[in-house]
């Protein structure tokens, strides 16, 4: 604050607090004890400077300086290149996003020669008007979207966490929320799904209505197969006719499955893994449980059948 | 052929009769299900009280982990499932950071306590909880409170399930040493008490114990399912398990091989080779659950899998990078740690001595861990059990569950985490266990013969018939 009102005076004692542009040279503040104001002229990018924050102003400490520098880098090693640019300026937001724009494309903030795909980040401080500081994000065309985060993404990011420190008087932590967002965008979050193609598209729908036979297939054939098997209706089939079931019901849900996964279409693959578990786990459980007491009534019938006989030989002989 | 046809049906008619006979004597003797399963179903939901209880009030003394606010995040992926092409299982750093096994158990914990699925941000580990706070990584206390309440009922299930192990390789006594051990240990209190995902692997590790002695002991298709799931969850939460499952597949292997030379073609037909094919077929089982729990998997289920474990040692090597001081080099080196993490850092014996001193009164000065001892001890026996009732026997089964896991562990482990050394942990538990459980068997034969000698035959009798009946109890399940 008392840098700003020091700035201020320096201005008014100047005579020129009423030009278009004012800014400061000087990346630090051990360049000189007051600062030196510089012409309107937009300024050139020196070839030879390491880093990517341009303080002008000094409004960032060294160490928030080195902390975006840090954030910077970063997003460069993730194929984003960044660029923190402060002035000092009564120009108005618009005029600060032309000038924004203008940094971004003259000082080639991008990947690749070409590629326009740059972050600019421009804090405007106006001393003799701080309610009018600003700050604006300039993105290169091909910029956004990253990830999920797009243009619109990018303009509440201003608006509710930037401007907000901006007014805060907390320039460090706006950039920080501008920086670390898009860092965060580029690492942690989610890219679109790539559109389908129009074989995927065509299988889509048939997954569609095969995951629907097979759905159907599930309830119905359960009594199905023993009405033709067994010539009778009944809730609980027999160990045979639950396994041609189960073989049917399992292979189905594999080729409904795959068309599913290929189509990516979520309700023929989900039908077809809760059928497949069905068939896998659940009947065989069945079939086994069924087959233990076929074969228990049959071993009853077994045992039984001698101590008839023994009874009637023994009758017989009596 | 027909004669092993004969012997099956030998064998089952033998199995009938046994079951017929324990039904009639229960029956009689009016023990019923209660005797048999009452007692056991009682300590552990006593155990289960006990731990649950002892969890849920370390909760608030429990710092914040990262690493819980990463699980949280993503519980929204119980969601996601109904929608598995969806943004959220697309090929990006956080489906291929980890299987999606614990973000489901914090996605269900948190909707079973009403909280939201998407209360917080990631967390970013490049900054402090300063930065991380701000931009709303850090949930809410209601809502981590809730993840780490549904952790402290995963970590109570733990504690029962190796109760039930430990019992199931020695006796109740030995169950109950071994679930205390580990609901006392201040490690386990630690996992049980963050919102994180290593207890969820614990508890797929301790019902694959279970399974496997369930599955040595009377091979059929629900235990062998039991295991082989067991493992796919495991294997989805922190995908070591899935090692598991080839180790047993090889163990069929083996058994099958034997068949073949003792009985020949026969042997590998169903339902003789039974066994075999069940546990070969585990990987099956396993890698079939853990590619239906992970959607990411779908399109690609074999490419995936292989870029999931390039990408997690890649991770592991990069943790390692990142604090040098935990780097573990080799698996012998992973051995020392273990000594320092479970015998010096965190120490069931010294917690219990301090809770001595400091809850009751008793004054114990300088309190010492002596955890490696019993666990040594337990190992020893365990091993002499393995040897005693052979290759095939459910000891030997469980021995190469555990010891497949404390190998995968071993070589696998890259960095000194404290989290990784839980299911080292509950192999201690169950040894420990089987130390005690032996030790009250012996107590108990000491007992019974020195009340025969010293002439009372009438009380002997029936004490050395129950130990004995114990003894052929298991050697029965063998």
């Amino acid at each position: 604050m008392a840098k700003a009102v020091v700035l201020a005076m320096c201005l008014v004692l100047a005579g020129i607090g009423n030009g278009p542009v004012m800014a400061l040279s000087g990346a630090s503040s051990s360049d000189a004890a007051l600062p030196q104001l510089q012409s309107t002229a937009f300024p050139e990018r020196n070839p030879n400077r390491e880093g990517s924050v341009y303080d002008t102003v000094d409004v960032l400490t060294t160490d928030q300086e080195r902390s975006i520098q840090t954030d910077i880098t970063r997003a460069s090693g993730l194929g984003v290149e960044m660029l923190v640019y402060t002035r000092m300026s009564e120009q108005s937001e618009a005029e600060s996003q032309i000038f924004a724009d203008r940094l971004n494309a003259e000082w080639g903030v991008e990947s690749a020669e070409g590629a326009n795909d740059g972050l600019v980040y421009l804090l405007t401080v106006n001393p003799l008007d701080p309610d009018t500081n600003s700050i604006v994000v300039s993105a290169g065309q091909a910029a956004l979207p990253i990830r999920q985060f797009d243009d619109m993404a990018l303009q509440e990011l201003v608006d509710t966490e930037m401007v907000p420190e901006v007014v805060e008087g907390e320039y460090a932590r706006s950039f920080q929320y501008g920086l670390r967002r898009v860092l965060n965008a580029i690492e942690y979050s989610p890219p679109e799904p790539a559109p389908p193609t129009s074989l995927q598209q065509t299988l889509h729908k048939a997954a569609n209505v095969m995951g629907a036979v097979l759905v159907q297939f599930a309830v119905v054939g359960y009594f199905a197969i023993s009405l033709v098997r067994d010539r009778r209706f009944t809730l609980a089939p027999g160990a045979r006719s639950l396994t041609i079931y189960a073989v049917i019901l399992g292979v189905s849900s594999v080729v409904v499955g795959i068309v599913a996964i290929v189509g990516r279409n979520a309700f023929g693959s989900l039908a077809a893994l809760g059928l497949l578990i069905v068939s896998a786990c659940v009947l065989p459980l069945l079939i086994g449980t069924r087959q233990q007491r076929e074969h228990r009534a049959r071993q009853l019938r077994v045992t039984r059948r001698p101590a008839g006989r023994i009874k009637t030989i023994g009758s017989t002989h009596g | 052929m027909g004669k092993l046809r004969a012997a099956h049906r030998r064998h089952s008619i033998a199995t009938n009769r046994r079951l017929l006979r324990g039904r009639s004597e229960d029956a009689v003797s009016g023990i019923g299900v209660f005797g048999r399963w009452g007692l056991t179903t009682l300590v552990a939901i006593l155990l289960f009280g006990i731990s649950l209880a002892i969890n849920l009030d370390s909760i608030p003394d429990t710092a914040l982990h990262p690493d819980e606010t990463r699980w949280l995040n993503r519980a929204h992926y119980i969601e996601d499932f109904a929608n598995p092409y969806g943004e959220n299982w697309q090929d990006y750093y956080l489906t291929r950071g980890q299987p999606p096994g614990g973000s489901y158990l914090m996605g269900i914990g948190l909707w079973l306590q009403g909280q939201p699925l998407d209360a917080n941000g990631v967390w970013d580990f490049h900054y402090g909880t300063d930065w991380n706070r701000l931009a709303g990584a850090v949930p809410d206390d209601d809502v981590l409170t809730a993840g780490r309440r549904t952790n402290a009922v995963v970590g109570a299930l733990v504690v029962v399930f190796t109760f039930l192990a430990a019992t199931m390789l020695t006796n109740r006594i030995g169950g109950v040493v071994a679930g205390l051990f580990l609901a006392y240990h201040p490690l386990h209190i630690t996992l049980s008490t963050q919102a994180l995902s290593d207890e969820l692997l614990a508890l797929s590790l301790a019902v694959t114990f279970v399974a496997a002695f369930r599955f040595a002991a009377k091979p059929g298709l629900g235990s062998a399912l039991v295991m082989g799931v067991a493992l796919g969850i495991g294997g989805a939460t922190k995908l070591a398990p899935l090692g598991l499952s080839f180790v047993l597949a090889g163990f069929g292997v083996l058994w099958l091989a034997l068949e073949y030379r003792k009985h020949g073609g026969p042997a590998l037909r169903w339902p003789s080779a039974r066994k075999g094919v069940l546990l070969v077929i585990q990987p099956v089982i396993s890698g079939f659950v853990f590619v239906a729990m992970y959607p990411f998997l779908w399109p690609s289920p074999i490419r995936r899998s292989l870029d999931l474990l390039d990408f997690r040692q890649t991770e592991m090597a990069s943790q390692a990078r990142i604090w040098p001081w935990a780097q573990v080099n080799n698996p012998k080196d992973a051995f020392m740690r273990y000594g320092e993490q479970l015998h010096d850092a965190y120490s069931s014996t010294r917690h219990v001595q301090q809770w001595l001193d400091r809850s009751v009164g008793v004054p114990i000065p300088n309190p010492i861990s002596f955890d490696f001892i019993i666990v040594a001890i337990g190992a020893i026996l365990f091993v002499r059990m393995v040897i005693q009732r052979g290759l095939w026997s459910p000891h030997a089964m469980v021995a190469l569950v555990m010891a497949a896991e404390v190998g995968a562990v071993t070589v696998g482990l890259g960095v000194d985490f404290y989290r990784y050394y839980l299911p080292i942990l509950l192999v201690n538990s169950v040894l420990v266990g089987i130390a005690a459980g032996e030790l009250s068997s012996q107590v108990r034969r000491w007992l019974s013969r020195h009340e025969a000698t010293v002439g009372h035959p009438a009380k002997a009798a029936p004490s050395g018939s129950w130990a004995a009946g114990n003894v052929a109890r298991r050697e029965g399940a063998s």
